[in-house]
């Protein structure tokens, strides 16, 4: 009930916005019975401020804010150096692997061409070899066959006992080729061939034959070696010495070569031995061989 | 409050605060800083404040922080422009403007009142909520800002 009294609370609230319906309907029955105070009434809205709303904040970019930024960065470097590490390591592996082939046809085939496909086949020798050689107790045993012989070797072979030193001339440069990554256990065993090629899987090593004497040679069908061979013997032949002298120089001619095929292998072996890869002053990968 | 929330104050609500700052400061520049001020411990406090209460914490923000201001620039400053601009500018008959001048009269306390409660619409309960007072008292600061007001129109008008 608006009254003398308490009509200015109600013309407050009214400027407010806080009378109910009815309130305010009160108050104005009021003010249309004392029309002198509808000027008060007017004073009391009038002090209503009404927003500028022109007014605006205009540097509102600088209050948003953006999700924080993860750390992906450094894991994306992480995985690009990952990634060059890896194409660092398959390209170093490639390059060892491709190192090692080229190496193992330059000391084989420059010497005795490479066997198709290995094979258990032993050549029978005419005469049997009481010389041991060095053979892999385990390995299967493969003798190359040479699709075409030297004309000189098999005819010296054929004409048995009384030229044993020229066959041994002829092969002094063989090498036994196995094919097998660890040679454990070497017996001496007396093979009765010309030239053996102890073959496995996997990766070839040669040892030299240090003292195949008196078999049936069957001549690596390489023009070099043959050539060689063919002067050699034709030297030895031509000599003015006595049966065991010749055998002799052909020891010492295969020991020799034997040295010598120890040398290329500890060598090539030597070139095999670690892959390292470092990046800066740190060993990142090492691999042994 | 998740991000977009907050993104979504700051469209929102960063004019209506920047108004209510610069009628409680006197000055653009301190408005600014105080919606820059009230947005960054929005946002700090993020976890803590529900979404349909941002408006209310920010502005509660931005009042204290328009008060501190005020008190610390000094109200005198601001009386003493309003009372020589009121001499030398009285014939002005826009009521906004006059009534803009009467705002200068009020103290930080009921110039917030009556912006929070004109401006924004807020009631009483609301306005408490905001300012830390009790609701019978905001009603009293407020009535008593209204008078305040109402006053000095009469007066202008009188004089004109």
């Amino acid at each position: 009930m608006v009254t003398w009294e308490n009509y200015e609370e109600y013309m407050l609230l009214y400027a407010d916005r806080e009378l109910s319906d009815v309130q305010q309907q009160q108050l104005m029955d009021f003010i249309a019975l004392h029309t002198e105070l509808q000027q008060e009434l007017d004073m009391y809205d009038a002090t209503r401020l009404i927003p500028v709303t022109e007014e605006v904040y205009t540097d509102k970019e600088s209050l948003l804010k953006s999700l924080p930024v993860k750390r992906s960065i450094s894991l994306r470097r992480t995985w690009v150096y990952s990634a060059a590490a890896v194409m660092l390591l398959l390209a170093s592996i490639g390059i060892f692997r491709w190192g090692q082939n080229t190496g193992t046809q330059q000391i084989n085939v420059a010497q005795v061409p490479r066997s198709t496909k290995p094979s258990a086949s032993i050549d029978t020798p005419q005469q049997n070899s009481t010389v041991p050689i060095q053979q892999k107790e385990t390995a299967p045993i493969v003798v190359e066959q040479k699709e075409k012989h030297n004309a000189a070797s098999e005819k010296q072979s054929n004409q048995g006992p009384t030229t044993p030193s020229i066959t041994k001339q002829a092969i002094a440069h063989e090498p036994i080729l196995v094919k097998n990554e660890s040679i454990e256990k070497i017996n001496i065993v007396p093979v009765q061939v010309a030239k053996v090629t102890i073959a496995v899987e996997h990766k070839a090593v040669e040892i030299p034959v240090a003292s195949i004497s008196r078999s049936e040679v069957k001549v690596a069908n390489n023009p070099t070696v043959n050539k060689t061979n063919k002067k050699y013997n034709y030297l030895l032949a031509s000599l003015p010495f006595s049966k065991e002298r010749r055998k002799g120089l052909n020891e010492l001619k295969n020991a020799v070569a034997n040295g010598v095929q120890q040398v290329r292998t500890a060598s090539y072996n030597l070139k095999a031995s670690d892959l390292r890869l470092k990046i800066g002053n740190k060993d990142v990968l090492v691999v042994k061989l | 409050m998740e991000l977009k929330d907050y993104n979504a104050c700051v469209h929102q609500w960063s004019d209506a605060l920047f108004r209510f700052a610069r009628k409680c400061t006197g000055n653009e520049e301190d408005a600014r800083d105080v919606v820059q001020n009230s947005f960054e411990v929005l946002w700090q406090k993020r976890e803590e404040v529900r979404t349909e209460k941002a408006k209310a914490y920010l502005f509660q923000v931005g009042y204290r922080q328009s008060v501190d201001i005020y008190r610390r620039k000094g109200r005198i400053q601001y009386k003493e422009q309003l009372e020589h601009t009121d001499t030398t500018t009285h014939s002005n008959h826009d009521l906004k403007k006059i009534l803009e001048r009467a705002l200068e009269l009020l103290d930080e306390q009921q110039k917030a009142l009556v912006l929070l409660k004109d401006y924004e619409g807020y009631s009483y309960e609301e306005i408490a909520q905001i300012t830390g007072l009790s609701d019978s008292q905001v009603k009293v600061y407020l009535h008593r800002a209204r008078k305040t007001l109402k006053e000095y129109l009469v007066k202008v008008e009188n004089i004109i």
